[in-house]
């Protein structure tokens, strides 16, 4: 007797078990942020990149956009979209990692030193869209590529991991 | 409490009959019974089965009989004993035992014939093809239980999460450069620069030649060597630990674990020195004979061919020849053939990569690159790379690698070889516990015919469970055991770099011990062993988006990856 309701419970605990984890592995994977949400990004730089990072684009998204426009003549823009690859190699477009202030101090003092090392940083961002088409210049003097599909997002503030 | 001594040499059909419960193997059992065939099982003696009384013993053999029909005639030739018990099974028309066939009792071992699932022979026309599929069905029913449930489910999981988008990526990722690298360099007869022998890379370059120079082609055999790996897991529980449940276990738990599966989606060698890991202590499990020291050879040469950390499965095969009932003549035999075929094995595939890249390929070739290969790894030692562990790191383990890591607007998709952590510290914490228990007892104390098995758990007195365990299975727990200390040597012993996943030829038999463990477990507490598999299902099922490149949110990943030095 006790036994078949010890068997009974087990069944129950099972077909559970079985249902949490169709659960977990359908929903419990977290939500992907959207536009409007926050979100973080992890990405490399050196001091070189904030003049050598640039897009062109005419798109502008909330008040962000590309230091080029859509036939690469430069926009008067104090915070400026530019390209940059995660740590995932996801090609994101941010507005204001060197303008942020641990960044822009870790700038001056590279500049000042020479040292050009590479440094890891931690961002915190909101997510304003989604650019479908967009050139993207990975140094100063070098052509403007053409990528697709780029997620834009606009920086709350980085971390500088040494 | 049961009795585990070894049975009666004499007694051979006593040995045969008294051993499993299954409809198939009975009707098998008693044929061959009556026929005065039941031949001596090719069984290698690792565990120590259970002594059916001669009432069990006499019932067992009855009801294989009733199935039978068997004759007047052919009953006058068995014992008295099967006679009565004949007579009563036909009086009560007493339906096959009702008794799980291991669940509750551990010996199932039986000759080889029913072993393997006692499959039917085919019939010959519509009725008994019918009846013998019912026989079939009525096989497996005890097996339909709660706890059978899970075990699918996790192998379910387990295939899922190593076939789910397969492809993906499309680019290398990780160490396959190395692999690939040198895998497509062999077919344009370019030089190998990777540091092992060549036939790991083979295996890989042969793939690509079928399959062609993309990621289904060169991941293939890495997907294979998994699969391959949990039906070894399963033969090596099923020989060493004489149960079915401890196989479906290992089945279960090999692969539904990370580490396994990563390594599965991944054109990296260790996946396949795991397999052979295992390979080596599915041949523990026979007895020597020359086609032992064939098919033994070919698991060393192929182990050794791919890493030379592969020699490690010497071990467990030196062992089965040491404690090989076998006279020595036959020993030496057996290890002969042994050595002569692994070394035309490693001879063979390294001459065979050395003419791929257009160098000289004599045996005085394959020494003098063998040299330089091992003069180079001894000089590896700095331990600068971060991605290095030390291996005592890897019970917890520190530092899991990341095989891949790619993000996509706002999701993240990830291969860790983070193992389940239920079956990783259970299976880590077992094999240390085995190892002191076997020190402690004894080795030869172990080893020998002990008079039965500690009282049951619970019993005033009682041994704890990892005694109880290691006292009944005692020459299979030194065997895995070995397994995993011999590949664990190389990193123990000197400072050659190291990194976690040198742990995963030494994990995969730690998890065969875990499962005969539980599966002999599962005969004292059921309930505590059915809870641990719903804690290693819920684990997977939680991490398994780490393990086969599944969509995730960075927030996700991090409250899984814990611990910093897991991201």
């Amino acid at each position: 007797m006790n036994s078949g309701i010890n068997l009974n419970r087990q069944w129950l605990v099972a077909v559970g078990a079985i249902l949490v984890s169709v659960l977990l592995l359908a929903f419990g994977r977290g939500s992907i942020p959207r536009e409007g949400q926050a979100t973080n990004y992890t990405i490399t730089i050196v001091p070189a990149d904030a003049r050598s990072l640039a897009c062109a684009s005419d798109v502008v998204m909330s008040n962000r956009r590309c230091g080029f426009n859509a036939h690469s003549q430069p926009v008067n823009n104090d915070r400026p979209l530019r390209p940059y690859v995660t740590v995932g190699r996801e090609v994101v477009m941010l507005a204001g990692v060197f303008e942020s202030g641990s960044v822009a101090a870790w700038v001056e003092a590279a500049n000042k030193s020479g040292d050009e090392s590479r440094v890891t940083l931690d961002c915190y961002a909101r997510i304003l869209g989604t650019m479908s088409e967009v050139l993207v210049r990975w140094a100063p003097d070098g052509p403007f590529q053409p990528e697709q599909n780029v997620m834009v997002s606009d920086i709350d503030d980085c971390v500088v991991k040494q | 409490m049961r009795v585990a001594a070894a049975l009666p040499s004499s007694s051979a059909g006593a040995r045969c009959l008294g051993f499993d419960a299954d409809i198939n193997a009975r009707i098998r059992l008693a044929s061959s019974a009556i026929l005065g065939l039941c031949s001596r099982s090719r069984r290698f003696p690792m565990t120590k089965p259970e002594e059916p009384t001669s009432a069990d013993q006499a019932q067992s053999e009855a009801e294989a009989l009733s199935e039978l029909n068997v004759p007047s005639s052919a009953k006058g030739r068995l014992s008295p004993a099967i006679q009565q018990h004949t007579e009563a099974e036909a009086l009560s028309s007493l339906v096959p035992s009702s008794r799980t066939p291991d669940r509750r009792t551990t010996n199932d071992i039986g000759p080889a014939s029913v072993r393997s699932g006692g499959a039917p022979a085919a019939p010959k026309n519509g009725a008994l093809g019918t009846a013998s599929f019912l026989a079939g069905l009525r096989q497996w029913l005890p097996y339909l239980t709660p706890l059978g449930l899970l075990l699918t489910v996790l192998v379910g999981l387990g295939l899922y999460l190593r076939l789910f988008d397969f492809g993906y990526p499309k680019t290398l990722q990780f160490d396959e450069h190395h692999f690939v690298e040198t895998a497509r360099g062999y077919l344009k007869h370019q030089p190998d620069w990777n540091d092992h022998p060549p036939l790991g890379k083979l295996v890989i370059a042969s793939s690509i030649r079928r399959l062609g120079d993309n990621a289904v082609g060169f991941r293939l055999p890495a997907l294979i060597s998994g699969i391959l790996t949990i039906l070894l897991g399963f033969i090596a529980a099923r020989r060493l630990f004489a149960s079915r449940w401890a196989a479906a276990m290992a089945g279960a738990l090999l692969a539904a674990d990370g580490f396994l599966i990563a390594y599965s989606r991944a054109a990296l060698l260790d996946g396949f020195l795991a397999t052979m890991s295992l390979a080596a202590l599915v041949m523990v499990s026979f007895e020597l004979s020359t086609v032992w020291g064939l098919v033994a050879g070919l698991v060393f040469g192929i182990a050794a061919s791919i890493k030379f950390s592969g020699v490690a499965v010497a071990l467990p095969l030196l062992f089965a020849m040491a404690v090989s009932k076998q006279d020595t003549r036959n020993k030496i035999v057996a290890a002969t053939v042994m050595a002569s075929v692994a070394g035309f094995v490693y001879v063979v595939s390294y001459s065979v990569g050395l003419s791929m890249t257009d160098k000289p390929s004599s045996i005085g070739d394959v020494i003098a690159d063998t040299q330089r290969l091992l003069k180079h790894h001894a000089e590896l030692t700095d331990m600068k790379n971060p991605a290095t562990s030390g291996w005592i790191t890897w019970m917890l383990p520190t530092r899991p690698l990341m095989l891949g890591f790619a993000e996509k607007h706002g999701a993240v998709r990830a291969l860790s070889t983070l193992g389940n952590l239920a079956t990783w510290w259970a299976a880590v914490v077992l094999g240390a516990a085995s190892v002191a228990t076997v020190l402690r007892l004894g080795w030869l104390n172990v080893l020998g015919d002990n008079s039965g098995e500690p009282g049951e758990p619970g019993e005033p007195g009682e041994p704890s469970p990892v005694t109880g365990f290691v006292v009944a299975h005692g020459k299979s727990v030194i065997a895995a055991m070995l397994t995993t200390v011999a590949f664990l040597a190389p990193w123990i012993l000197t400072h050659r770099d190291s990194y976690i996943y040198h742990f995963l030829p030494a994990y995969a038999p730690l998890v065969v011990t875990l499962a005969g463990f539980l599966g002999w477990y599962e005969t004292k507490r059921p309930a505590r062993v059915f809870g641990f598999f719903v804690i290693t299902l819920l684990v997977a099922a939680f991490y398994a988006p780490l393990w086969a490149y599944l969509p995730i949110s960075h927030d996700a990943l991090n409250l899984r990856l814990f611990i910093a030095s897991w991201r």
